[in-house]
């Protein structure tokens, strides 16, 4: 067996989805179900490798408007409503399949998951970033940002500060309330394109990812293919993702997570009971959604859905984590006949597979962790990090432009569904710009400045890449829509008050309270250099 | 619309500031109000104070434009259509050229002058290119009069089929300058990496967790 390093990455990120002109949104439901059942359970997996002195190696990204969400007090204390909802849900179901003992066993499964992720968020204080940054103090965990509302940066690319103050803004955030600068930069949609690496190495980043053939095309054919980093020509890394590791884990038809054992996700109570049930515990009461309390298995196809097994399920995530290191391990054994270094297997995946999608996904993890930890093993869990600091030799070489989107590119992004954002988010870019430069260098009040940093927030988030990705993937399309739109139109407003001189201060401070994102913005920043 | 607009200009605010008392807080349903009063009177639309041509990069083979002539020249071209074709065309050449080699080609598209966006196929190139774009008239018999022009582009260097069938547009005229290009077969040299390990239409790319609905909706 030779030597390897298996690099994981979770790349965690919601767009932002904070109402607070709303007293409940239906949309606040993705942050309160990713916290649920993907956050808290990957905290508890990180609390036991801890508890139980595993040395492992993990990286996570968290995106500025998580980060803001998380640490956001109206969120956290309807986080804590909604949390207390699902416990009381699942309190009734066991109620309610007492005649049904298969049922009630599965009831009282959610109970005992709900109550302990109410008993871990507590435990940190309704403050998960603080779990994050304890872990990152052992050593173990690697803390990563992306841009400040996750924009595909190729697609701002027609105004270049755009693309600076995705970046900056997104690391300050990050930095503010993380306590530290980031080393590496995780691309929103492994969206690079030539000359990025130029702002990244000015916000100080060492590296960052693209996907497989981002660094297979090139400008120089990769000595290593993707098993080793590119060094971009100011230095700044380029890791690439492996797409042997993805398929296993990503793959729709090959993938783990499909096993009929695991945890049908779209079998859920809140569509299956009768409305009179389910009314107390969903938002408007007569709109069906995802309670979290699912009782059957993925099955297979043309069967009638079993009933979920949990032990079986956790056996089987044992099973496929130990396949997952046998076939890291053969990978690296077929690769180091040809390679002078040790390869480093980059392993990206979205936060929000292990444990929303995917049940069983932190379980897995944490048994992979466990398992790269043993010496027995001859695959070592690295973050990209501590990588470079072994490896300090590298080929120099530009990345071809690329997204780790649907074929590659931006195609996902640029479609007949979405392509009208293109023309006003570029325009209301560059009027922002233009705000910028006339109004620095110049006195101006308290009110202008709150209300240019305001239309600098609402740039910001119009220019997420969720809208279009959203429109696109035909889910909650008209939210999306709607987004958008009111963005660009609360800096219309803002840009039309400030070119006018007529400040309306209680729209202003109600759009303040309404997008309270970034509270350190300086709209100077929006300026070309 | 004039009494929204005086409640929204209500509180005028100059270099000095109006002495007023702000509500420290305010509620939900006022925060609703001013939301949709904004979205309503304030939504976003295209009106240009400058003429501009932006090409956006989709793929290899896509790249999607659009542009604002201004109204006057718009109004020109419309009264005008039928003896001057609005067109778009696309220059390309090798991002690495050799020396003193005219390697310039030049696709020209038909676009109806009601237009302000259109996605274009391009026939594929063997080795990274750059390409520029112009909008312009061309009558009959006379050069092409470029009217606003946008800075090159780098394009996407995937190498994809070309399959001139699904070009989507009218191709009038594909004419190289002069000579050949080079050609860089990529996979050829990757001794290392090849064939299952990367694949333009790869499965993973396709099947992206993150492109269902979050929520479990889109079932």
């Amino acid at each position: 067996m030779n030597k390897g390093f298996l690099s994981i990455i979770l790349h965690a990120h919601l767009p932002y989805v904070r109402h607070p002109e709303h007293d409940s949104f239906f949309e606040e439901t993705w942050l309160f179900e990713a916290i649920t059942e993907c956050y808290i359970p990957l905290i508890n997996v990180l609390d036991r490798l801890q508890h139980d002195h595993v040395n492992y190696s993990l990286t996570l990204s968290l995106s500025p408007t998580l980060i803001s969400m998380l640490c956001d007090d109206l969120l956290r204390t309807r986080y804590q409503h909604h949390l207390n909802k699902c416990i009381e849900l699942a309190e009734k179901e066991i109620i309610r399949t007492r005649k049904q003992p298969q049922y009630q066993k599965l009831a009282r499964l959610y109970r005992r998951f709900f109550i302990n992720s109410r008993k871990t968020y507590q435990k940190y204080q309704c403050d998960l970033l603080m779990a994050f940054k304890k872990h990152y103090a052992t050593g173990n965990l690697e803390l990563i940002t992306t841009s400040a509302t996750h924009a595909l940066l190729p697609l701002l690319n027609v105004n270049e500060t755009a693309v600076r103050n995705q970046i900056n803004v997104g690391i300050d955030t990050f930095k503010s309330k993380m306590g530290f600068s980031p080393d590496g930069f995780w691309l929103p949609e492994c969206g690079y394109y030539p000359g990025l690496e130029t702002m990244l190495a000015d916000a100080n980043i060492n590296y960052f990812f693209t996907d497989t053939h981002g660094i297979i095309q090139a400008s120089k054919v990769p000595r290593y293919g993707v098993y080793a980093p590119l060094s971009c020509d100011n230095g700044v890394m380029a890791f690439a993702r492996d797409p042997e590791s993805s398929t296993q884990v990503w793959s729709a038809q090959e993938g783990y997570p499909g096993d009929v054992n695991y945890r049908e996700y779209y079998s859920d109570i809140g569509f299956e009971l009768d409305l009179d049930t389910l009314s107390p515990y969903i938002l408007d009461g007569k709109t069906r959604i995802n309670t979290g309390i699912k009782y059957h298995q993925v099955t297979g196809e043309g069967s009638e859905k079993q009933l979920y097994d949990p032990g079986k399920a956790k056996l089987k995530a044992e099973k496929d984590a130990k396949d997952f290191i046998i076939k890291r391990q053969q990978q690296i054994d077929k690769l180091s006949i040809n390679m002078d270094r040790v390869p480093i297997i980059i392993s990206p995946y979205d936060a929000e597979l292990f444990g929303h999608w995917w049940f069983e996904g932190p379980h897995w993890l944490e048994c992979i962790l466990r398992l790269a930890s043993e010496e027995s093993n001859k695959i070592e869990c690295i973050t990209c990090g501590d990588y470079l600091k072994q490896q300090t030799s590298h080929q120099v070489a530009t990345p071809s432009a690329s997204t780790w989107g649907e074929q590659g590119y931006s195609s996902y992004w640029v479609n007949e569904e979405n392509n009208w954002i293109y023309p006003l988010l570029h325009k209301a870019t560059d009027e922002m710009e233009q705000l910028a430069v006339d109004f620095t260098g110049i006195t101006v009040s308290p009110i202008q400045e709150q209300a240019l940093n305001q239309a600098a927030r609402s740039i910001l988030l119009a220019q997420a890449s969720d809208w279009p990705f959203i429109m696109k993937s035909g889910t909650t399309t008209e939210y999306a829509k709607k987004r958008i739109t009111d963005l660009l139109a609360r800096f219309n407003f803002l840009h039309d008050c400030i070119r006018k001189n007529r400040i309306n201060e209680q729209y202003l401070r109600a759009l303040e309270i309404m997008d309270n994102i970034f509270p350190d913005i300086d709209f100077r920043d929006f300026r070309p250099v | 619309m004039f009494a929204i607009n005086d409640e929204m200009s209500g509180g005028l605010s100059t270099v000095v500031p109006v002495k007023k008392t702000i509500e420290k807080k305010i509620s939900s349903e006022k925060l609703l109000e001013v939301s949709k009063n904004i979205s309503l009177y304030y939504a976003p639309k295209i009106s240009y104070v400058s003429k501009s041509l932006v090409v956006l990069p989709i793929d290899p083979q896509k790249i999607f434009v659009y542009w604002n002539l201004g109204d006057q020249q718009a109004q020109a071209i419309s009264s005008n259509e039928i003896e001057n074709e609005l067109r778009l065309r696309i220059c390309s050449q090798p991002r690495t050229n050799k020396k003193n080699v005219k390697t310039k080609l030049f696709y020209d598209f038909v676009i109806h002058h009601s237009r302000s966006s259109q996605t274009i196929t391009l026939p594929t190139p063997e080795t990274a290119m750059i390409y520029s774009a112009s909008l312009g008239t061309k009558a009959q018999g006379a050069s092409f009069i470029p009217l606003i022009t946008c800075d090159d582009f780098p394009a996407f260097n995937g190498v994809k089929k070309q399959d001139e069938s699904k070009l989507n547009n009218t191709v009038i005229e594909a004419a190289p300058a002069t000579d050949i290009y080079d050609l860089v077969y990529r996979e050829n040299q990757i001794d290392l990496i090849k064939g299952e390990l990367f694949q333009q239409d790869s499965v993973f790319v396709k099947n992206h967790f993150a492109s269902t609905n979050f929520s479990g909706l889109s079932r």
